[in-house]
């Protein structure tokens, strides 16, 4: 039976499991955290970015003479002086191998444009001056002309014959070609097939959105000849490679990430931006600390977009309704230029989970990256798995549907059966454990599925359609394996460690507090985390694919055992009996069968330094966190409005060490899952012109649209490639809403013959459906 | 923004000196801010009416309400007085943007910019209100002439606005971005008949749906909104096509006369 996240815990129990509540938060809600814009250095100049406002086309101008010389300004970098030191490349980290064995041609990702421009929003020109004003009116003295060309905006299109090229290398805007699975296997089993069934969508294009928009400070000391970054990372070591091997030229030693608190990264703030080597070859050149803060609407515009798939998907199946192969096709929009991670997403990060929960004995998948004339694409919360279950659970339920078959049972029947596990699934991702039936029955009868039609008639006399869906996911969580944690007793009855996560609002540090202090038996406020200084944390994987619990929590576990060990040797020293004879329980250790005692934090203050120690550690593999969220809509057939009504959540995250946490990492899932079905969308028109670049015309979900979600989740199968059990929370939510939420939809639509829906469900795209159907 | 200079003067007459070419009004800067911070206005002096006394604040005279023009979004809301006698008045008020907008928007910052998906110009042009300026008196009628367009001079200044104390609703579908109306419908029933004013739909801006009026005039039970002719063109955006906003004008209109009637029960 699954659990419900129990109240705040008593004052005092802040041990495992426990619902301790967020330590940071005090700082955070009376405005005394620290943000990358709070780091006011002295004499810092501000840094400001000149954008194209068009699309594409060639340079034809660009001429600095005059704003170089405005009030207040220090500098103007121009991409030709950065193209001639060799240090106008953003390089993209994961570039794929093709069918034919060779690696997808990169185009140039510049810093700064030269000779063209590729985007609405590409970086022209830095300006660096006194003040922001200066550096705009500095901006409006450059001259800039463009000879436009016409734009492929669109990525559902932009493949097609005839569309504008974005890079002249690059025929067809077609970026790689990528495959994966037995495309003959695939083949027989669809030749065989009883039933075929087909379904293409679209991943809508989102913007994530985080509170905190991107930031970048530079800060260059002469006497040391080294470079301090400040920025809203999700962990600065990569980062700080990059910046020192490809823009700075420097040893990686004289270059240092600092991240202060984070207000929000998603993925977006995980990879560089051409922002970070402008302010640091600013701040070199000129000797001065160089600020430069994106405004809301240039955030919006040039913020690494996410999902943007147009996928097609077919299922094969015997005449039990057993699948039996699976097809995808997709294309990816890549954006104009290569972000770090953005060839993964679509590829190997989507393929992990490509045939969800299910047995699929054949695969066939063909992933095409596309290029377009807009603002780079990249991971967005949860980053290729979401856009596979997406589909994956889109299709099941127009499988189910349309071969009149019963969702559910359609599901357990195709189910990966838990005595199968560990299970490698034809995609190659060996999943540990999953207890796929434990999970769904617990959520029917949480969500009352059985009784949904007296609630369908109910509504139906409102006048309202009302509709119940279901999505089962399954996570496979991504990232290095490695973490290391590092503690220093501070000598007074405290002790600092690091970890190579970051918490851009997770709450780590509360979450590894928490199990350092229940490890060692100390009390929360004796134990302080340490993160966000490549100084002070040599290697850090930082936080993403929902990696920090699974991997920092080994590395704790690691240290705490290794602490506990040295403990027990320095005591036995002290009280000079045997190491055997010495036993160690909340936070105290003592000889056994005596009343001879000290405490772990007395036994560090008495010798200094003896008890610091380092662990590093490693996973086995990943985690596959999953669960089913049950969506329950109503739609107003008038207007297209639609109402989430019920929300019911079970999920498996393996052990949770402080499920309050872990409940708040799957509302904002959540929400930013519904937002990306019911709302958001980036739209762009045939110019490649932003259309809806602010808040006032891009649609967020709202507290006040959102639904009340009735969390659980279960502790039965505990993770067995980590040594605490658990499996990652971070992602799931925004993996599993969207299918529900759209699933439900049609489940409430197809009485009116609508069989399909994409996303965003916009009340007009709902009453334009309704519309056609009638 | 581009640099200016800024006063704060405590009475409308120094606000009246001041006020022309270049020289522009700030109320709750909710629109005016943004345009400035986005560098698209220059002005050379921004006179900001937030201390002048009179201009702020809800009373009744001579059977109409009057409400100063610089009166929040948020106490035309709560206030008794207008929830009583203009309970569709408050209720719009008490749906424009959200708290931060309603606490420092206006209701003649409101009138003045006009916006085509603004609430308030519904209410003024539907309870036929009398706008009052430090030069003259506009009727409604005569006040709204198009997008962003109104019969007032560069120099001129709202004071107040008086409505009359009738039964009136106000129904809106929200642009779910800025919670604009996408389409709005304000009903009210004057001695000559009953008034529909419609906002966020058309292309010129807040109109009366004189179809739909007409109709219920002839028939105060009328409900099939859904046949009557919508004439002017419809505004097409990335929120809303043509079709689907003349179809939310229409349920909204169904929806306010049913609200309306049972005030008039
Ligand atoms: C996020 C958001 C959501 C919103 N949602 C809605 C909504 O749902 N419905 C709605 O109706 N509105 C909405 N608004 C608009 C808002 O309610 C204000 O009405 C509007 O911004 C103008 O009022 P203001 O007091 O802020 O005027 P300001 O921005 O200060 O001024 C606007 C213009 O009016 C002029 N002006 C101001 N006062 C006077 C005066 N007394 N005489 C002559 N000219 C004057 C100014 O010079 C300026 O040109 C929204 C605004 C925002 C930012």
């Amino acid at each position: 039976m699954s659990k419900t996240v129990p109240n705040q815990s008593i004052a005092g129990k802040f041990g495992f499991g426990q619902p301790v509540r967020r330590v940071e938060d005090t700082r955070f809600v009376t405005g005394h955290g620290c943000y990358s814009d709070d780091v006011a250095l002295e004499g810092a100049l501000t840094g400001y970015v000149l954008r194209s406002p068009y699309a594409a086309g060639r340079i034809v101008t660009l001429n600095v003479d005059d704003a170089r010389d405005a009030a207040g300004v220090h500098l103007v970098m121009t991409g030709e002086e950065l193209q001639k030191d060799n240090t106008n490349h953003l390089k993209c980290g994961t570039l794929v191998k093709q069918p034919d064995g060779s690696t997808m041609y990169e185009p140039q990702f510049p810093v700064l444009a030269v000779d063209r421009v590729y985007h609405v929003g590409q970086a022209v020109a830095f300006i660096v001056a006194d003040s922001l004003n200066d550096a705009k009116n500095a901006a409006e003295m450059i001259e800039f002309d463009v000879e436009e060309s016409d734009a492929a905006p669109d990525f559902c299109t932009a493949l097609d014959a005839g569309q504008p090229k974005v890079h002249d290398a690059v025929a067809g805007n077609r970026a790689f070609e990528w495959r994966h699975g037995d495309q003959s296997a695939s083949e027989a089993a669809f030749a065989k097939a009883a039933h075929v069934v087909e379904l293409t969508l679209i991943n809508n294009r989102i913007i994530s959105n985080p509170m905190e928009p991107r930031i970048a400070i530079a800060e260059w000391d002469e006497e040391t000849q080294k470079l301090t970054m400040t920025a809203n990372t999700q962990g600065g070591w990569p980062l700080k490679s990059r910046l020192a091997k490809d823009f700075l030229k420097l040893p990686s030693e004289q270059v240092r990430v600092v991240t202060p608190d984070v207000g929000g990264g998603f993925g977006t703030r995980a990879f560089p931006c051409p922002e970070q080597p402008m302010v640091c070859l600013a701040a070199r050149a000129l000797k001065r600390p160089v600020k430069w803060v994106a405004e809301r609407s240039e955030n919006m515009l040039t913020d690494l977009g996410g999902r943007a798939h147009l996928s097609t998907a077919r299922l094969a199946l015997d005449e039990n309704h057993k699948i039996t192969g699976l097809d995808i096709h997709l294309r990816a929009d890549l954006g104009a230029f290569l972000s770090d991670a953005a060839p993964f997403i679509p590829t190997g990060a989507m393929l992990k989970v490509a045939t969800g929960v299910y047995d699929v004995p054949a695969l066939n998948v063909l992933v095409e990256g596309v290029y377009t004339n807009t603002t780079p694409v990249d991971a967005y919360r949860g980053a290729g798995r979401p856009e596979a279950i997406y589909l994956m659970e889109r299709l099941m339920d127009k499988a189910a549907n349309s071969l009149g078959q019963d969702r559910v049972e359609f599901r357990r029947k195709n189910f990966i059966p838990t005595e199968a596990m560990p299970y490698t699934a034809a995609s190659g991702t060996t999943y540990d454990d999953g207890n796929f039936n434990l999970v769904l029955d617990d959520v029917l009868t949480r969500a009352d599925w059985a009784g949904f039609e007296a609630r369908r008639q109910a509504s139906a006399a409102k006048g309202l359609k009302r509709g119940i869906g279901l999505c089962y996911y399954i996570e496979s969580t991504l990232g290095a394996p490695n973490e290391t944690c590092a503690v220093t007793f501070m000598g007074d009855g405290k002790l600092e460690f690091t970890v190579g996560t970051q918490s851009n609002g997770q709450g780590h540090e509360t979450a590894f507090a928490q199990l350092m202090a229940d490890r060692l038996g100390v009390d929360i406020d004796q134990v302080r985390m340490i993160q966000g200084d490549t100084d002070r944390i040599p290697t850090g994987g930082g936080t993403g694919g929902s990696r920090s619990m699974i991997t920092q929590s080994t590395a704790i576990n690691g240290v705490a055992d290794q602490i506990i060990e040295k403990a027990k040797a320095l005591a036995a020293e002290d009280f000079e009996c045997a190491v055997e004879d010495m036993r160690f329980e909340a936070g105290e250790l003592s000889v056994a069968g005596t009343d001879r005692r000290t405490s772990i934090m007395g036994l560090a203050e008495k010798h200094p330094g003896a008890l610091d120690d380092t662990a590093t550690t490693k996973i086995r593999d990943n985690s596959y966190p999953n669960g089913c969220h049950v969506a329950e809509v109503e739609i107003d057939p008038e207007t297209g409005q639609t109402q989430v009504v019920n929300y019911t959540i079970v999920d498996d995250f393996g052990v949770l060490l402080n499920p309050m946490l872990v409940e708040g990492q799957v509302h904002g899932g959540v929400v930013q899952g519904l937002g990306q079905a019911l709302c958001e969308q980036v739209v762009f028109d045939e110019g490649g012109q932003l259309v809806n670049g602010s808040f006032m015309d891009y649609a967020m979900p709202r507290a006040d649209t959102m639904p009340h979600m009735d969390f659980h989740y279960t502790e039965e199968v505990p993770c067995t490639t980590n040594d605490m059990g658990a499996k990652g929370c971070g992602e799931a939510g925004s993996i599993a809403s969207p299918a529900a939420v759209i699933n439900a939809m049609i489940d409430a639509l197809k009485a009116d013959g609508i069989a399909e829906l994409d996303m965003p469900a916009t009340p007009q795209a709902v009453w334009r459906a309704l519309q056609k159907a009638a | 923004m581009y640099e200016f200079d800024y006063v704060r003067p405590t009475t409308l007459q120094e606000a009246q000196d001041l006020v022309g070419e270049d020289k522009k009004l700030l109320a709750g800067g909710q629109t005016y801010m943004p345009t400035l911070r986005q560098r698209l206005a220059m002005p050379e002096l921004l006179i900001d009416l937030n201390a002048i006394p009179v201009l702020h604040g809800i009373c009744e005279a001579d059977d109409r309400i009057s409400i100063g023009a610089m009166t929040r979004h948020a106490e035309v809301a709560s206030d008794g007085l207008v929830r009583s006698k203009i309970p569709g008045l408050a209720s719009m008020a008490g749906g424009i943007g959200d708290p931060a907008v309603r606490h420092r928007g206006t209701l003649g910052g409101s009138l003045a910019n006009n916006d085509p998906s603004a609430c308030y110009p519904a209410a003024v042009l539907a309870l036929n209100a009398v706008v009052h300026t430090s030069k003259r008196s506009i009727e409604a009628k005569d006040f709204f002439q198009g997008l962003f367009t109104t019969a007032l001079d560069e120099d001129e200044i709202i004071s107040h606005v008086t409505f009359p104390s009738v039964p009136c609703a106000y129904l809106k579908f929200k642009q779910p971005a800025s919670g604009f109306a996408l389409a709005g419908v304000f009903a009210c029933k004057l001695d000559d008949g009953f008034r529909l004013a419609v906002t966020g739909a058309g292309q010129e801006g807040v109109f009366r749906w004189q179809q739909a009026e007409a109709a219920l005039n002839n028939d105060a039970s009328f409900g099939d909104f859904k046949s009557l002719a919508l004439e002017p063109d419809m505004i097409e955006d990335v929120h809303a096509d043509a079709d689907y906003r003349s179809n939310l004008v229409r349920v909204a209109a169904g929806r306010v006369v049913a609200q309306l009637r049972e005030q008039l029960a």
